[in-house]
């Protein structure tokens, strides 16, 4: 007979079907919370963020396109401590600046040539917009070199013109009235109306036209110019020098923005003065993260805990590894004993992908590979189950608020790929 | 085949008719491999339905086409083993001891076992005491080894040893009972 008979005998052995065991068992399930329809609602919902995922994608991608045309023509001068923005999305602006840049061409060509005309505008000094660039001009350490390599240029013209208006002194008693100066006054834009292309550009036409006017109308200022004291002369041919400076300054920032906002800042930055700082903004950061919150593995409740660092790499894009630990009350029904649990021990790396990102304020799709390691216990007792550890994946939605000392608070609510997820709130201090 | 994978499925789907269904079956085929573990047939059944449990909420994990029976019973004879683990009665306050003494001959013992109907079979190792019970059903019926009997069941596995020979003694000794017409008083 063989030794293992009697393992068969009970291996093979039938019981007969107990009526009063089922009705326990129906007791038993009664308990059960209901769950019809569960497979179909799983698809669902796994339609429902599939189709959430997809259009997250897509509005990340789409935006972040938007983004770059944004950062493309977002250029950031830091010019003399003033921080300015020229769009050159707008289709009229760039059409402006770009005749304004044809006149501004011009305008520099001519200059040479109206180094007489430019002489007579003494009275341009005492414009109350003249003497305020003047003196910003001049406060400016950083366009020292610029303004310097200007004043070489206009101290040859004013060498020039002083010993053409020497000659004319002596030669000529003429006068003229002094309305012909007072209608050469120019008039220059205010700084703060540089990003106005489109007056920026009427000014720069009034102010071409004046010269040429100036250039075209030499007898005048001849004329103007007998009146004059030799004092005079000294004051206008000072003042004279610094409207020069202003208005080479303004002509050639207007060509150099122009053309920054037109090729876009990598290539632009090569191109630029010295006296030009462009600075993009960098919003690259890092924090340590922590989060305290609920789980829920398998229906069961229990509470959740993290910690990792979170590496804000731009607008769009974050990336954050984290180690968290979730443990949650075996409260099904299912249990054998009182206070066993299923724990997880995960590792995870998760991807940020901002939907809505300003200074304070952050809106993330959050997507994570990760690697899990699942286990029950029973309370006072040894090692239930140990199931090992699994790849697994989580989603997850997250907002985040930064305070003004750079730190910050959130919320982030996940579920993973497994019947598990949580809501936990954060907090990001930075390193 | 086929028509226990469609059960399978509606149970899944919680209808009640198809968990009765697939209960039944379940009960015929492997309730035995509970009994082992049971001291009569109420515990069997009580022991049986909170496997049934697992069973039950489990079957999204059942990959199918395979050995359902198979997948069952090691749920069920896992209930078991918890079931004995959470009556807080059990505490193991045996001392370990040597076991030679109670070595029992291996080859007399499956002999004397095999002459057995399952049904005697079951009977005789509900009698026995109830760790003797979970270390012989454990080790000799469902091959979990000493040191597997002690993670599971926090039971020494020397004591294990002692209680797995102590318990094929008893069972030597209920089956030659068993064997041994009664008698009733008269001499007969």
């Amino acid at each position: 007979m063989d030794s293992k008979d009697f393992r068969s005998k009970l291996k093979n052995h039938e019981t007969p079907y107990n009526p009063e065991a089922w009705s326990q068992m129906e007791e038993l399930l009664s308990t059960l919370p209901a769950q019809a329809d569960s497979t179909t609602d799983k698809k669902r919902w796994m339609r429902l963020l599939l189709a959430f995922l997809a259009l997250s994608i897509a509005a990340v991608l789409f935006w972040h396109r938007s983004e770059l045309v944004y950062w493309s023509s977002e250029l950031v001068v830091n010019e003399k401590g003033i921080t300015e923005k020229v769009s050159i999305e707008d289709g009229t602006s760039k059409r402006t600046m770009t005749q304004a840049d044809d006149q501004t061409n011009a305008e520099i060509n001519q200059l040479p040539l109206n180094k007489s005309s430019l002489a007579v505008s003494a009275d341009a000094v005492q414009d109350k917009n003249s003497t305020e660039r003047n003196s910003i001009a001049q406060k400016s350490s950083r366009d020292e070199k610029f303004v310097s390599s200007v004043e070489r240029t206009n101290r040859k013209r004013k060498d020039a013109a002083e010993q053409e208006k020497t000659k004319r002194l002596a030669t000529s008693n003429s006068n003229k009235p002094q309305d012909a100066v007072i209608k050469n006054k120019v008039e220059l834009p205010k700084r703060s109306d540089r990003n106005n292309s489109s007056k920026f550009s009427s000014q720069v036409e009034s102010t071409s036209e004046v010269i040429r006017r100036e250039g075209g109308d030499s007898t005048a200022q001849q004329d103007k110019r007998s009146t004059l004291s030799d004092a005079e002369n000294q004051g206008s041919a000072l003042d004279q020098q610094s409207t020069n400076q202003l208005l080479l300054t303004e002509l050639i920032m207007l060509d150099v923005l122009r053309r920054q906002a037109l090729a876009g800042p990598e290539r632009e930055e090569a191109r630029l003065p010295d006296n030009f700082k462009v600075e993009l903004p960098k919003p690259r950061r890092l924090f340590y993260t922590g989060s305290l919150g609920i789980s829920d593995i398998n229906s069961n409740r229990g509470y959740y805990v993290g910690a990792g660092v979170f590496w804000d790499i731009d607008k769009i894009l974050g990336l954050e590894p984290q180690l968290s630990f979730a443990s949650a009350w075996d409260i099904n029904g299912t249990s054998t004993s009182f206070l066993s649990s299923d724990q997880e021990l995960e590792l995870a790396t998760w991807v940020h992908l901002n939907l809505w990102r300003v200074e304070k304020h952050k809106v993330s799709l959050e997507l994570a590979p990760s690697l899990v390691a699942n286990w029950s216990i029973v309370k006072g007792e040894t090692l239930r189950e140990y199931r090992g550890i699994t790849a697994n994946y989580k989603a997850a939605l997250s907002y985040t608020f930064f305070m003004p000392n750079d730190n910050g608070v959130g919320l982030r609510g996940a579920v993973s790929r497994f019947d598990s997820g949580f809501v936990a709130v954060r907090y990001f201090k930075k390193f | 085949m086929k028509e226990l994978q469609d059960i399978i499925q509606k149970c899944i789907r919680r209808e009640r008719q198809a968990q009765q269904q697939l209960y039944s079956y379940t009960y015929q085929k492997v309730s035995t491999a509970v009994a082992v573990y049971a001291k009569d047939n109420s515990e069997r059944d009580w022991i049986f339905n909170l496997g049934m449990m697992r069973v039950f909420t489990s079957l999204e994990s059942y990959k199918p086409l395979t050995n359902y029976l198979g997948w069952a019973r090691t749920l069920l004879v896992r209930a078991a083993i918890d079931h004995y683990r959470s009556q807080k009665k059990h505490k193991d306050n045996l001392t370990a001891i040597e076991v030679q003494d109670y070595n029992v001959s291996s080859k007399d013992f499956e002999e004397m076992m095999s002459a057995l109907e399952a049904e005697d079979i079951i009977k005789i190792l509900q009698q026995l005491p109830e760790k003797e019970r979970l270390v012989f059903s454990m080790n000799e019926l469902d091959g979990y080894t000493h040191k597997e009997i002690q993670e599971l069941t926090g039971i020494n596995s020397n004591t294990s040893k002692w209680l797995l020979s102590k318990a094929k003694k008893s069972l030597k000794s209920m089956t030659e009972n068993l064997k041994t017409p009664q008698r009733n008083g008269y001499g007969l």
